[in-house]
């Protein structure tokens, strides 16, 4: 791809961006249909670890993906070729593309772009190849396991396998909000001209370093993850991969596409702050950038799909900041990372196909296991059962280590209402 | 292409300028020392990378302009009326930082896997150590350092790593996202990172480069060292080339038609003969030739050497290029004199 970029973008000439398909591996199901009715059924991914040995924790559910078999979605390159995480990664690609049903082939003929984001990449298999180091020494460590470590294999394994020559692939590592970041980016690529299409999410594996690391933050609820509620005890760690197809309205219009949502913006900060603190001042603004980017008002917003983690400074800061742009009265919260735990570097991408399938299917996903809502965290946060909603803009929070928060807002696509602007638009293109 | 360097930061043993970038590396130059350059206070619990990368963000802002207040917090007693360190010039929200590294915290990563592996549980893991396990701390603590509380965000994209985060730059400025965007690439000499590379050194430098638009840096009257032009992504080096050059014939440049453009200067791929025959007779520079693996820091190393070429009176176009063929991709930029000639 090669950039062609002018200058700054007027909002008037930029292009609009849509949503064409999606991929999910996660831990409450594989593809579209199970995720939709899981999301639905306010299903709980929650079960012993399995992904890593667990002994010497006291506490150890996480939200793995168990019933998944790669190589359902994974044809071209050898499965040992490709680490945990990059199999996530790419059957989601995979699945994503059938689901907007694009034929790879044509993809290879036009400018393309993949971002994914990670907060861990590969480091399961980094965590065995240091056990084998240590008990058997650096001969034993397996070669074919090494070379699957680079985080970039992320991205650029899902080039290889779909054949895309003329892409930019790139993996973001902006851990926790990776996800968002990579929709952005492409966002911003597709808006400009610059890519014909771009595959987009997050994708992580479990593993020990990162559920070692949590721990000892003294951040990993014991049994089930509990956003919002009084008696949250902290995250429940996962995994999984979510893709998305973007394209323009144009190009989705012209090949009859079905349409899931619209970006319609999407906003990045940082805090600046701390490492591990998020900062009320820096989220709140990142959520102000997002609307403002995407020209909604806060008032316009249907339904948040927050961060939500679970976690005390979490759920405390992130209300509070909401309450801060969008007065005592915020719209509809809820956190699906109730359900599918904390998928990392995955979460904000598997989220945002969530809002999309929420606004398409008019409801909105619940927030699981709850009891007593936290007055700190004085929002709806539709427990433990989905309601029926007709929404039209939906707000997706990711917020990171570091204070790197992204924040992307989707909006819903009414073919008819709105195809005759589209058509014209897309003739003046 | 409407983004301009104004600044080159080097954390980088044996460079002080980017002029230096044109010679070949001094022999035996020795590493750089974080606390002597920006002060010890705030290092102890960075990561290598991490350090280097705030010595090379320090000098690249200080460069620009945009920085002001000594580095160093004042001695204890002396607190009152002393200035304040690391002030920025122009409002917080419009800094961004784009880091790229592929090294970068691998050494903590490493270091928190043995802890667990060897004792079985997270007992003896550091909670202090938790945040720099995270890829993006790099980027993270520059904001932290700086206040820079703009877009953030790291890329661990392979070789063609540092010239994606100047292009991410690009396009946070195109879309308006950001008035000034601080790219820092980096690479540490760790034990782990030597381990991963076997024979190879590691560089163990930072560079950092400030991208702003035209228009900005004209009325906060900033110095142009260097105008980025055309950014192109492709399988490997030769049709990056052609496509960027329109000089050599080979296929495989996608749709776009490559523009004649006579590259006057130029710089490419890291590895055994990776440059070689790709633009013969075009003055070439190798600025981590003698200095070690540059990885992730390379592009960004790579837009550093343009602008000292540019500084020295040298001609443009300057090419960059980084990921050889035996890599998953690469990336090529053209970069322009401040004149346009």
């Amino acid at each position: 791809m090669v950039s062609t970029f002018a200058g700054k973008l007027p909002r008037d000439a930029a292009r609009r961006v849509v949503l064409t398909g999606f991929g999910v591996v996660s831990s409450i199901g594989t593809g579209v249909e199970e995720f939709t009715a899981g999301l639905r059924a306010g299903r709980s991914g929650a079960k012993p670890i399995t992904a890593f040995e667990t002994e010497g924790f006291e506490h150890s559910i996480g939200c793995g993906v168990t019933d998944f078999a790669p190589e359902q979605w994974i044809k071209d390159l050898p499965l040992d070729s490709l680490g945990p995480a990059t199999r996530f990664a790419v059957s989601a690609a995979r699945m994503a593309v059938e689901d907007a049903g694009l034929d790879p082939a044509v993809l290879r003929r036009q400018r393309g772009m993949v971002s994914i984001g990670t907060t861990d990449g590969e480091s399961h298999d980094l965590d065995q190849l240091v056990a084998t180091e240590l008990a058997d020494g650096p001969e034993a460590m397996d070669p074919r396991v090494a070379a699957r470590i680079p985080a970039g294999r992320l991205s650029a394994a899902i080039a290889q396998e779909l054949g895309l020559t003329d892409v930019e692939a790139v993996t973001i590592p902006t851990a926790c909000a990776a996800g968002n970041y990579a929709i952005g980016y492409g966002y911003d690529a597709v808006r400009s001209g610059d890519v014909d299409f771009a595959l987009c999410g997050g994708a992580d594996a479990m593993c020990r370093k990162t559920f070692a690391g949590f721990y000892r933050l003294g951040t990993i609820a014991p049994d089930c993850c509990r956003p919002f509620d009084v008696d949250r005890k902290g995250i429940l760690t996962g995994e999984g991969a979510g893709v998305l197809v973007l394209e323009s309205l144009q190009s989705a219009l012209r090949r009859g596409a079905r349409i899931y949502a619209e970006v319609l913006g999407y906003g990045l900060n940082c805090d600046a702050y701390h490492q591990v603190a998020p900062d009320q001042d820096g989220v709140a603004r990142a959520m102000s950038l997002a609307l403002q980017d995407a020209g909604v008002e806060p008032g316009e917003v249907d339904l948040i799909s927050a961060h939500g983690t679970g976690t005390k400074a979490n759920d405390v800061t992130e209300t509070r900041a909401i309450r801060d742009v969008f007065g005592a009265e915020p719209p509809r919260t809820v956190s699906i990372k109730s359900m599918l735990g904390h998928s990392m570097g995955a979460a904000s991408a598997l989220a945002a196909i969530a809002c999309s399938l929420a606004i398409v299917h008019r409801f909105i996903p619940p927030t699981i296991n709850h009891t007593r809502t936290d007055p700190d965290c004085a929002v709806d946060c539709v427990p433990n059962e989905a309601v029926e909603a007709d929404l039209r803009v939906v707000q997706n929070n990711g917020l990171a280590f570091g204070g790197n928060n992204a924040v992307v807002v989707l909006g819903r696509y009414d073919g008819n209402a709105q195809a005759e602007d589209a058509t014209a638009a897309g003739v003046m293109a | 292409m409407q983004a301009v360097m104004t600044a080159v930061g080097l954390a980088l043993p044996g460079a002080g300028a980017p002029a230096e970038l044109l010679l070949p590396a001094p022999p035996e130059a020795p590493p750089v020392d974080p606390a002597a350059l920006i002060g010890k206070k705030g290092l102890r619990y960075q990561d290598r990378a991490t350090q280097l990368a705030l010595c090379a963000a320090d000098d690249a802002l200080r460069h620009a302009g945009l920085l002001t207040g000594p580095a160093e917090a004042p001695p204890r007693g002396t607190v009152d009326g002393a200035p304040r360190r690391n002030v920025l010039t122009v409002p917080a929200e419009s800094v961004a930082v784009v880091a790229s590294s592929n090294l970068g915290n691998l050494d903590t990563v490493q270091e928190v896997v043995q802890v667990v592996a060897r004792t079985g549980s997270s007992r003896l893991t550091s909670p202090i150590v938790t945040p720099r396990l995270s890829s993006n701390v790099v980027a993270s603590e520059t904001a932290i350092r700086f206040t820079c509380r703009g877009p953030n965000l790291m890329l661990c994209n392979g070789p063609a790593s540092g010239l994606d985060a100047v292009f991410w730059a690009m396009t946070l400025l195109a879309a308006g996202r950001a008035e000034h965007v601080l790219v820092v690439g980096v690479e540490p000499a760790t034990t782990a990172a030597g381990e991963l590379l076997g024979e190879d050194r590691v560089i163990d430098a930072a560079v950092a480069l400030v991208l702003e638009r035209p228009e900005r840096a004209l009325a906060r009257g900033a110095t142009v060292l260097a105008r980025l032009g055309r950014y192109l992504r492709s399988g490997d080096p030769r049709s990056c080339v052609a496509a960027l050059s329109g000089r050599s014939p080979a296929a495989g440049a996608g749709p776009v038609a490559p523009e004649r453009v006579t590259v006057a200067a130029w710089t490419g791929p890291e590895g055994h003969h990776a440059a070689d025959g790709l633009l013969p007779g075009v003055l070439r520079y190798a600025p981590a030739e003698g200095r070690g693996t540059a990885s992730g820091a390379l592009g960004v190393l790579q837009c550093a050497t343009a602008a000292g070429h540019f500084g020295a009176g040298g001609q443009g176009p300057f090419l960059a290029v980084a990921g050889s063929a035996a890599d998953d991709a690469t990336a090529g930029l053209l970069l322009h004199r401040p004149d346009g000639r």
